[in-house]
């Protein structure tokens, strides 16, 4: 694993670009761009549709980027869905669990408060159609913890919708062991994983974790944009209506009715983007050849450094973490004992984020500021916005001086 | 260029004091025209005051948290709308607020720029319908 192998690091002229935006999308190995390049000059035809040889061969390799996806998460090629992006994979799931289920207001749908947008409004507004009652497990700003989503399910709890990683401040709440209460309150419920930001830090075994769906987006893992990935148990996927119809998802057409495909072409209407869905199977192989431990293990080392770096500076204040510099921490002798992935927010004093952001660019340092798609829990932070900086394995160290640099240079010119 | 303009190109003197001493923030009471907006992508967060003498302004404020760029611009822009009409602020454009700001910003930054100006713009719609209403 290199820095080399990513060309857009060091495509600025003389200097070296700091990316550290990686939560909003991750830069690309030339394996994958080559392999995007490769596609439409060799092998480009529209898969499952002709019987010429060139129409095979997308076929196969379609069918090849879905066996590459299915291994690295532990599941089965019939259980892995491409969509566009893990926020239409959401959507397409509560349109089909509404259209395959009774749901009125003696049902309920839980969920977090600091989920991402895709995760959490598509279930409030299936809550405003149905009315069915909409429960949110809070977050507590004093220990920085998520109540955990277990004590809000009962016997009539359609779905049960959480994050497997924040992409705010990284917290990681302990799924596995969530999954499990769930189970044994309602077997029946429903659990969807967001597992978007989790899947670039950490393994994800599907059986070991024994959610029903989980999604997630090609190009949070160094694949392309526009290709995003549900994960679901098939039996369930059998039982769910689709409700995105048209070529492909069908198995006969009449002008009075239709049938359906097999799984998973049933949720895969129209042409995908089979192109991008082979250049991210890349990326997969890519990361396999590096293996998540050594990946792991580089990142851990960064964001230590991040976290201590920003620690020295008295006007700054980390968001989580069991930071010494957050104030939300009121006993600073008992540290929470939360899991954080390599995603850091933070807030400087007297200068906004936005400023922030703007000053960083002048240092080529590349962070987010805003409320990074969770406004439910920036209000639950008490804060309009935060800035972000998130770490891949391809950062180094001069990444995060540069980015200390930066919040020094604003506060100067600002504060 | 003026010395302040060679500093720097956003972050300039002139800015950052209407940002750390901003004129006309305040709540206001009774107000003619009162209108909140955002800037979802960055976290900017503005409300408006307007009290109108028949069509004229005759006092503004607003209250917000926000970049410099935003607060700044409200506050340059409060002090430039005192005694203008309603229509003469229907007329302003985006060029006529960053020439305000004497600012060369990127699209992004450009909203934050306007967030004033598109909330009293806002506001003035309500208070159009409102009157049209009452009529």
């Amino acid at each position: 694993m290199n820095e080399k192998d990513f060309p857009i690091l060091k495509n600025l002229k003389n200097n070296r670009l700091h990316y550290l935006d990686n939560a909003a999308t991750t830069q690309k190995p030339k394996i994958v761009i080559d392999a995007l390049r490769y596609f439409y000059e060799h092998d480009n035809a529209n898969a499952h549709r002709g019987v010429y040889k060139l129409a095979e061969q997308a076929t196969a390799m379609l069918n090849d980027a879905r066996m590459a996806f299915s291994r690295f998460i532990n599941a089965e090629a019939d259980e892995i869905i491409f969509t566009k992006n893990a926020t239409e994979g959401f959507n397409q799931l509560a349109a089909s669990i509404e259209k395959t289920f009774i749901i009125d207001p003696k049902h309920n749908i839980a969920t977090t408060e600091i989920e991402h947008h895709s995760n959490f409004v598509p279930w409030q507004q299936l809550c405003k159609r149905t009315g069915a009652e909409f429960r949110i497990a809070k977050y507590e700003i004093k220990d920085d913890s998520i109540q955990d989503i277990s004590r809000l399910v009962d016997e009539n709890t359609v779905v049960a919708a959480f994050t497997a990683m924040s992409n705010v401040s990284g917290l990681k709440p302990d799924i596995k062991d969530i999954i499990k209460k769930i189970r044994k309150i309602n077997p029946d419920t429903i659990i969807i994983i967001d597992a978007t930001q989790l899947i670039a830090h950490e393994r994800v075994d599907v059986k070991r974790l024994d959610a029903d769906f989980i999604c997630f987006s090609a190009h949070k893992i160094y694949g392309t944009t526009g290709v995003g990935i549900v994960y679901g148990k098939k039996l369930l996927l059998e039982k769910l209506e689709p409700f995105f119809y048209g070529g492909n998802m069908i198995s006969t057409v009449s002008i009075d009715e239709s049938t359906w495909a097999d799984v998973p072409e049933k949720f895969e209407a129209g042409t995908i983007d089979v192109a991008g869905i082979y250049a991210s199977s890349m990326a997969i192989k890519y990361l396999e050849s590096i293996g998540y431990e050594k990946l792991m293990e580089q990142e851990q080392v960064l964001k230590k450094y991040l976290l201590a770096e920003l620690g020295k500076i008295r006007y700054v204040k980390i968001i989580g973490h069991n930071s010494k510099n957050n104030k939300n921490n009121n006993n600073n002798k008992s540290k929470n004992n939360n899991n954080y992935g390599p995603v850091v927010s933070f807030v400087v004093d007297k200068v906004h984020p936005h400023d922030l952001a703007t000053i960083a660019d002048r240092h080529d340092v590349c962070i987010r500021a805003g409320h990074h798609c969770c406004q439910p829990f920036m209000d639950a932070l008490k804060v309009n916005a935060t800035a972000r900086a998130s770490i891949s394995f391809y950062n180094n160290k001069k990444d995060i001086d540069k980015l200390i640099s930066a919040i020094k240079d604003a506060h100067k010119i600002i504060g | 260029m003026t010395m302040d303009e060679i500093k720097d190109p956003i972050y300039r003197e002139f800015l950052l004091d209407h940002y750390k001493n901003p004129r006309n923030k305040s709540i206001m009471k009774n107000p003619d025209i009162r209108r909140l907006d955002n800037n979802p992508t960055c976290g900017d967060m503005i409300e408006v005051f307007v009290k109108l003498d028949k069509n004229m302004v005759k006092d503004i404020s607003f209250q917000g948290n926000g970049c410099v760029i935003s607060m700044a611009s409200a506050s340059i822009l409060m002090e430039e709308l005192k005694g203008k009409s309603l229509d003469d602020i229907k007329k302003m454009s985006t060029d006529d607020m960053l020439k305000l700001l004497n600012l060369k910003l990127t699209p992004t930054r450009v909203k934050c720029a306007m967030l004033a100006l598109s909330a009293i713009k806002k506001g003035m719609m309500d208070y159009e319908v409102m009157k049209g209403r009452a009529l």
